[in-house]
């Protein structure tokens, strides 16, 4: 049975709530990882046996890893992480078909692909966002309308980091293919926690990480079909298959092995109890009022992810009051952000800033309990009433969208 | 792309997904070669010669989860004859057909059931 | 990045002092909003003989700092003339709370632009000063500029001379505004655009800001 008992270890009294950001090890990956830091040291590069042995070490995760996306070993590239991965998949997609210079992307990537496509636009590539309704989703008729025969690649990330939402990533890959163009879609979030299949979905390209998954951060990976292989962006010796050079990673690659097998394989198991601890944090703080649910249902959301506003009081401060109380959470809001601009998801599904402001990302993993879901509720209320208190944002004289809107707002 | 509504249901909502606890029968089974890593435990719960509870538990890819789902739903509820005659065409059917690349996963399926019924017999004798 | 605070901001975060609103105050004034994202509402008692400030509350909207400058803004406030409040500079706050990160440096300027604003309220009633109607030039922007900052140092615009163009088109209601941008602030673009935007719409007859950013070649330090 999935061990449910087996517990990372914990800094006393803290109540870790901050998954979507990143995970604490699991201890098997912890425990595969080591001997590669110690006696395992070889290069896999290098011809004599230690360096076969890292060889051999970095071709079974490939295996593993590869198998459960559905993909064959040599599709599978290594990469210092999710972000790399996209800029060699979109970078690389455009470097590989030079005769289209038409790139869509949702309103909802990561930074790493929304940055990438405006350094694209810079060059003279067209770039077309492809706006979400209210929760988060792309519409395939919008992709429909957008897409000719100029697109080299459509990018949409599969599970949403902030909000959860999961896109209808098969369709929309059919919808690329009908023009001849590649699908590209970033799973960090969904791989591990939603049931994935590069040919189920019927996507060319793929990226993802070690660290949302309780594996090691530093490395992540890059499926690409043979008929879809990006050019590759640094030059050196031919590793991973010539498109990423550099020597491996080697514990953080086989660590990321272990971390995909043990999530991939106890997956369905654990997915129901993430949930419902989810739904019972949703619950709780629906209790509060003026608190709005950001993104899609508990049910149709990317399991243990949760966002809400607060609304007339802001993310950083109630960030910082549960960081006090012992809860990691993440804010949305201009103030807790590198760019002092909110975040770009929550305007793109409609929020003003008012309401960006007061945002907070609550994100479960396996190793959360009952108890500190109680306990995260408590505070969250303690928390909220007290600011609240000292708040200078008084609705009537400022806004008249806030109030009278219930906590899961209709599709 | 060639994939039925069923296979896909199979694979994103497995059923039977899990252990029985001091199982009836069991059965571990690795598909051998072509670069699949595949691995499925299967453990039966059997009463009265019927097999009332199937689980499996699976390191594998989306073919052989949609076909150990489809296995789960094919023999629990059934007597062992039934299950003993059960072939990888009766879970194709089930499964609305499936990729020629996913053979392996309905052989590997019914080679799990097999392995598991065997050890039962044996146990019994 | 995590922010790092200094425990006197710390402190004034987690225990922050005069919270809540003078009933019957003397004075008030509010600076900032909702949609910026920090906001202070300061409500004053003033001795009408002595001109001291006897009492002083806040209520706000707003992050760590947002609350810790406000906080702190009253401890200064609270037994000062008005003629010493109007001589406050927001790095007086600043350096009394051991320093503020770069990228927060904004709020203690909002702080004390609040607490004067509601002296100058106080001022006005009391027939102490005209009320001086601000005009849309040249002038009355670059002052309403000279408070924005560079959120990577805390260093403003106007002293950085990052303020390449000003041009006013009063009759238009029209303000064009050219910032030099380093690769190193190319982050805080859209910030910064959106401070200036929001500093000159608070001038009368504002109908249109326009922002852009010239890119410079080396960084500057």
């Amino acid at each position: 049975m999935a061990d449910r008992n087996v517990r990372p270890p914990r800094v006393k009294l803290m109540i870790y709530f901050d998954n979507n950001d990143t995970t604490p090890l699991h201890p098997d990956v912890l425990e595969v990882m080591l001997p590669y830091f110690k006696d395992k040291f070889g290069n896999p590069s290098s011809l004599h046996n230690l360096g076969l042995e890292a060889e051999s070490a970095i071709d079974d995760a490939r295996q593993i890893i590869a198998g459960a996306i559905g993909a064959k070993p040599a599709e599978l590239i290594f990469t210092a992480g999710a972000t790399e991965s996209n800029n060699l998949a979109v970078f690389g997609a455009a470097r590989a078909n030079p005769k289209r210079r038409h790139l869509i992307i949702s309103a909802v990537e990561h930074a790493s692909v929304l940055n990438v496509a405006k350094r694209l636009e810079g060059e003279g590539y067209r770039v077309t966002r492809l706006p979400v309704d209210g929760q988060g989703y792309v519409s395939p008729d919008s992709l429909r309308e957008a897409i000719d025969d100029d697109t080299f690649l459509i990018s949409v990330v599969h599970a949403n980091h902030e909000i959860g939402v999961i896109q209808d990533i098969r369709t929309l890959a059919e919808i690329a293919h009908e023009k001849g163009a590649w699908f590209h879609t970033d799973v960090a979030q969904a791989l591990g926690k939603i049931p994935f299949d590069v040919d189920v979905l019927g996507v060319d390209l793929v990226s993802f990480n070690g660290h949302k998954l309780h594996g090691p951060k530093g490395v992540g990976g890059l499926y690409a079909g043979r008929k879809t292989r990006p050019r590759r962006l640094m030059e050196g010796a031919p590793q991973e298959f010539d498109l990423r050079p550099g020597t491996e990673n080697v514990p953080a690659i086989v660590g990321f092995g272990k971390a995909v097998e043990i999530a991939v394989r106890d997956r369905e198991e654990i997915t129901p109890g993430v949930r419902s601890l989810t739904e019972r944090l949703a619950e709780g703080l629906s209790g509060i009022e003026h608190t709005l649910l950001n993104g899609p249902h508990p049910d149709e959301r990317l399991p243990g992810n949760l966002n809400v506003t607060f609304l007339y009081i802001e993310g950083e401060a109630i960030l910082m009051h549960l960081s006090n109380r012992g809860i990691c959470v993440s804010s949305g809001s201009a103030c807790s952000s590198k760019s002092l601009t909110p975040s770009t998801v929550l305007t793109a599904i409609g929020l003003i800033h008012e309401e960006a402001h007061g945002a907070i990302r609550y994100s479960l993993s396996r190793f959360n309990t009952a108890g500190e879901v109680d306990e995260v509720i408590k505070a969250t209320c303690q928390v909220v009433e007290l600011l609240r208190s000292m708040t200078a944002f008084v609705p009537e004289l400022h806004s008249e969208r806030m109030g009278g809107r219930s906590f899961y707002r209709k599709r | 792309m060639g994939f039925s509504p069923e296979y896909i249901d199979h694979f994103t909502n497995p059923r039977g997904v899990g252990e029985i606890e001091s199982p009836d029968a069991v059965s571990e089974v690795k598909h051998k070669g072509g670069g699949c890593f595949d691995k499925v435990r299967l453990t039966l719960r059997i009463d009265d010669d019927k097999i009332t509870s199937a689980r499996f538990r699976a390191r594998a890819c989306s073919g052989t989860i949609a076909a150990c789902s489809a296995l789960v739903e094919k023999v629990e509820g059934h007597d062992l004859d039934m299950a003993k005659s059960l072939t990888s065409e009766d879970l194709v059917r089930h499964l609305g057909g499936i990729p020629e690349k996913k053979q392996h996963s309905v052989e590997l399926a019914i080679e799990a059931l097999a392995k598991a019924l065997e050890t039962r017999q044996r146990r019994i004798s | 990045m995590a922010i790092k605070y200094s425990q006197k901001v710390i402190k004034h975060f987690t225990d922050p002092q005069n919270v809540g609103e003078i009933a019957e105050a003397d004075a008030i004034a509010t600076q900032g909003s909702p949609a910026c994202g920090d906001m202070i509402t300061f409500t004053l008692k003033i001795n009408p003989e002595t001109r001291v400030i006897e009492d002083v509350k806040f209520r706000s909207f707003g992050c760590a700092s947002n609350i810790a400058t406000a906080s702190m803004t009253t401890l200064l406030a609270k037994g000062k003339t008005i003629d010493e409040v109007n001589q406050l500079k927001h790095r007086d706050l600043t350096q009394a709370l051991d320093g503020l990160p770069a990228v927060k440096m904004h709020c203690s300027v909002l702080a004390i632009d609040a607490l004067k604003s509601a002296v100058h309220n106080w001022e006005l009633e009391h027939g102490l000063v005209e009320e001086k109607p601000m005009t849309l030039d040249r002038e009355s922007v670059e002052k309403v500029l000279t408070d924005c900052l560079n959120p990577r140092n805390g260093i403003s615009l106007i002293e950085a001379r990052l303020i390449k163009k000003i041009e006013v088109i009063p009759e238009d209601g029209r303000v064009f505004i050219e910032v030099i941008l380093c690769e190193l602030d190319e982050l805080y673009a859209e910030a910064i655009e959106e401070e200036i935007s929001e500093k000159i719409q608070t001038l009368p007859g504002v109908r249109n800001v326009l922002v852009q950013f010239v890119r410079c070649i080396h960084s500057v330090g």
